[in-house]
């Protein structure tokens, strides 16, 4: 099993890469970070948390800090959601994105204007709606591979 | 999670992030560690997703669509032989110049070596603002932090974040990029600053009276110690009175930054004689190094002779401010 866990997560990670590639600006990793939310197991979230925010740290061009806070933020609001919601609806998703989205082009916004980096905000906000759609839909996707290969398993 | 707990943890993490991020601001070690693990880790994946892509189309390319091989290849032997003819007139002239360098003692352009380099992605990630690609080379393969990039065309851009094997390119077009140029004709120089993706450089800080006009072609100066001089970066197709008592010039790019598949890396080939924080553009090493003589350090083709005595006449005149001995380096100096 942690050989099929540790295969799933590389895997999944291969793929946000290469259709970050092909989308800019979006976080593919995100969803993975709230499948991994869901399961609840201390040691993989840890793992998880830690590979994503040096992936998407690595990869940019921001200073270090943006995605360290913006998934914080998502573990927050994850806890915060739950009290209304069913983790595992789609609703529950759905507002979550588009929670995250909106708290995503705050933490841009305040901290390139604290690190005096210019950047286009109209292209962060066309960013910042995609990733609102493509956040349920990746989601799902990998939460229904998720519980068939535990199924399997 | 109650309330209570999801407030205290909330604090605490800021508390924590606060932390990380003065001390990063500091020191850079988050920055290193995140740029040598994450950037390698995503350079990894493109590159074997690239090498899968272009093993498939080149099997295809050269063993099952060979239509049109056969009319490339005459195609392909013409330009070949028109190529040599151009090729021979442009040594003439090589030729001509160097002899005429050599009759007014003019400083010359040491030779850049250029790498080879593939563009593994475009802005990649939610954590990419800047008007950037990927590089399949990082700092094992000659890909140092401000390391220049070019293309047949002109000017790219420079190395922004290196990772042993994997590099952040930051391109021209970047409105924090900075470029020092020098126009063609009227030898006017300014500022080359990038506003963004597809949109035109401006050249700041030309005075009104200075003479440039649309269709001239912009170089890199080299006095802003970055870049070598003389690298095609534009063409002018604007000019008009700006405030200030300076001109509003605006320069298209010569590179089509949308087509790019790989680029070249210039490589300095006097840094490893350096100090930290050198131009990356030198003059010659002679030039540089007054107290040791000439035949030391430069053979007769130009050639550096012995590294180590580089070194130690580098050493020998951070020592003393006084020059030791100068040989013959005055007229050159003056020359050029």
């Amino acid at each position: 099993m942690r050989f099929i866990n540790f295969a799933w997560w590389t895997i999944y990670i291969i793929i946000a890469i290469i259709l970050q590639k092909f989308v800019h600006g979006v976080d593919f990793l995100l969803p993975g970070l709230i499948v991994a939310l869901q399961e609840r197991k201390i040691v993989q979230f840890l793992i998880v948390i830690v590979s994503f925010i040096l992936i998407q740290e690595g990869t940019g061009t921001m200073p270090f800090g943006n995605i360290f806070l913006w998934y914080f933020v998502v573990i927050i609001f994850f806890y915060a959601w739950q009290w209304f919601f069913e983790v595992e609806s789609f609703i529950f998703i759905l507002l979550l994105s588009i929670a995250l989205s909106i708290s995503h082009y705050l933490i841009i916004s305040i901290l390139s204007d604290i690190q005096d980096i210019y950047i286009n905000s109209r292209e962060l906000q066309d960013e910042c709606v995609y990733q609102v759609f493509i956040t349920p839909l990746m989601w799902h996707l990998a939460n229904y591979l998720r519980k068939g290969i535990r199924r399997a398993a | 999670m109650n309330a209570r707990r999801l407030i205290v943890v909330t604090v605490l993490f800021f508390l924590i992030f606060l932390g990380i991020y003065t001390w990063n601001e500091r020191t850079g070690k988050m920055d290193t560690i995140s740029t040598n693990v994450g950037i390698e880790i995503t350079g990894f994946v493109l590159r074997s997703v690239m090498f899968v892509q272009t093993s498939v189309s080149d099997f295809w390319d050269n063993y099952i669509n060979l239509v049109n091989a056969q009319d490339e290849n005459i195609t392909l032997k013409k330009e070949v032989n028109s190529l040599k003819r151009e090729l021979a007139d442009l040594k003439e002239d090589l030729a001509e110049l160097n002899r005429l360098r050599n009759l007014i003692n003019i400083e010359y352009r040491p030779d850049w070596k250029t790498i080879g380099v593939r563009i593994l992605a475009w802005r990649l990630g939610a954590n990419d603002f800047f008007d950037s690609f990927l590089l399949s080379k990082g700092f094992f393969s000659g890909a140092k932090v401000g390391t220049p990039i070019i293309d047949a065309k002109g000017l790219v851009g420079r190395v922004l974040k290196a990772g042993p094997y994997t590099s952040v390119a930051l391109l021209l077009t970047d409105s924090g990029s900075s470029v020092a140029v020098i126009s063609e004709k009227g030898r006017v120089s300014g500022i080359l600053q990038g506003n963004g993706h597809n949109k035109f450089l401006s050249m700041r800080f030309v005075k009104q009276n200075e003479k440039i006009s649309v269709g001239e072609l912009v170089l890199t100066s080299g006095l802003d110690l970055s870049f070598p001089k003389g690298i095609p970066v534009g063409k002018v197709v604007n000019v008009k009175y700006g405030k200030n008592s300076m001109l509003d010039i605006q320069v298209e790019p010569l590179v089509v930054f949308d087509k790019l598949e790989e680029v070249l890396l210039l490589q300095n080939p006097f840094e490893h004689i350096l100090p930290e924080g050198s131009p990356v553009y030198s003059p010659r090493p002679y030039q540089i190094f007054s107290p040791t003589p000439i035949e030391v350090l430069v053979d007769e083709t130009g050639k550096i002779e012995e590294n180590k005595n580089i070194e130690k006449a580098y050493k020998d005149q951070s020592e003393t401010s006084e020059p030791k001995n100068t040989v013959n380096t005055d007229s050159q100096a003056t020359g050029a």
